[in-house]
């Protein structure tokens, strides 16, 4: 390859890349925990995803380091009978948003490492792709609080 | 005798007249319901004997004279039970807000489909964190078979060993009136706005 073409070559990717840093692909909004409630164990997380991007996005974990483990969860309800699974990844289509809600996708989050306390917040990271992190702070929440739904 | 017959025409005329027009309130708030499927005729239910969050006796004698909205659940159900018995709560909270209903709010009752794990103990700290007007009943599995079954309500424990398990189960929400009888259900998902104004209009035309 000519010496022009490697430096035009080198100039397209750094310009591809710049185009995909400049702002993030995967976007979180109104991300909210619920703290655990007596005797359990087990908590859940809600947020709005959303991805920016032109090429889809594989989910394939979550943690945080308030609780031991974080695991992607889906309720299913079919013919009024809900059942729960987890999910080894959830795709996120391009240019799409995506719901984590009650009855739906969620986080499941399990064994509080620290205190979950009301009013306080509690970072959590979703794992995409092959090195993707998408770190954000989820509020926590309790059953008391008017819901959104 | 001619006096005797005159007043039982009366009475019948005032008995039947009654009666149109408590249809016509029933019928007339079926067509104002958002999300309720109301049962032409209430159903009864079955004798059955379970145990309340304070170890007590509940049967069926424990419904009566209140309304009741019943959710079969689990405490160990992360997702859609707390997310369930959060909006009956909300919404009994906004009932309760409106002038008129103070004596008149459902009891939020979640009966527990994983009798195994969910003891009375474990039911009332539980149930505490949604506030007033929500309990909890277990028991035995047999009883809880007939209750369920009788209701309609489907529920199955998953078939994996270990202590965490989930169990599927129905997620109608359903409503039982003064006389022990099941009157209406909801089903998911449920849209606390909708379920506050149907609660507000069968209480209203019961």
């Amino acid at each position: 390859m000519t010496r022009a073409a490697l430096v035009l070559l080198a100039c397209a990717l750094a310009l591809q890349a710049c185009g995909e840093g400049d702002s993030p692909a995967l976007v979180a909004s109104h991300a909210r925990v619920f703290a655990p409630l007596p005797g359990r164990t087990a908590s859940v997380a809600y947020l709005d995803l959303e991805n920016r991007s032109s090429r889809s996005i594989t989910l394939h974990g979550a943690s945080s380091p308030a609780f031991a483990r974080a695991e992607l969860h889906e309720t299913t309800i079919s013919n009024g009978v809900a059942s729960m699974r987890p999910l080894a990844s959830i795709v996120v289509e391009a240019g799409s948003q995506m719901q984590f809600e009650p009855g739906g996708k969620h986080i499941m989050l399990i064994d509080p490492l620290k205190a979950v306390l009301p009013g306080a917040s509690v970072p959590l990271q979703l794992h995409y792709d092959d090195a993707g992190l998408l770190a954000l702070e989820a509020e926590v929440q309790t059953r008391l609080d008017d819901n959104d739904n | 005798m001619q006096k005797h017959i005159l007043l039982l025409a009366i009475a019948l005329l005032v008995t039947s007249g009654a009666a149109v027009f408590a249809i016509r309130q029933i019928g007339e708030a079926t067509d104002a319901l958002r999300l309720a499927t109301v049962f032409p005729e209430p159903a009864a239910l079955p004798e059955f004997h379970m145990v309340d969050q304070d170890g007590a006796a509940f049967t069926r004698e424990s419904l009566l004279g209140h309304t009741s909205l019943l959710f079969f659940g689990f405490t160990h159900c992360p997702d859609i039970c707390p997310a369930t018995l959060q909006q009956l709560a909300f919404a009994r909270r906004e009932l309760a807000g409106r002038r008129g209903n103070a004596g008149r709010l459902p009891e939020i009752i979640l009966i527990s489909v994983d009798p195994e794990r969910d003891t009375a103990a474990i039911l009332k700290a539980y149930t505490a964190h949604f506030g007033e007007g929500v309990s909890g009943v277990s028991g035995d599995a047999a009883e809880l078979q007939k209750l369920a079954s009788t209701l309609g309500i489907y529920y199955a424990r998953e078939d994996t060993a270990g202590p965490d398990y989930n169990v599927s189960h129905s997620t109608a929400v359903l409503l039982i009136n003064r006389e022990a009888e099941l009157q209406a259900l909801f089903t998911a998902p449920l849209d606390t706005e909708a379920l506050v104004s149907d609660l507000q209009t069968l209480e209203d035309a019961g």
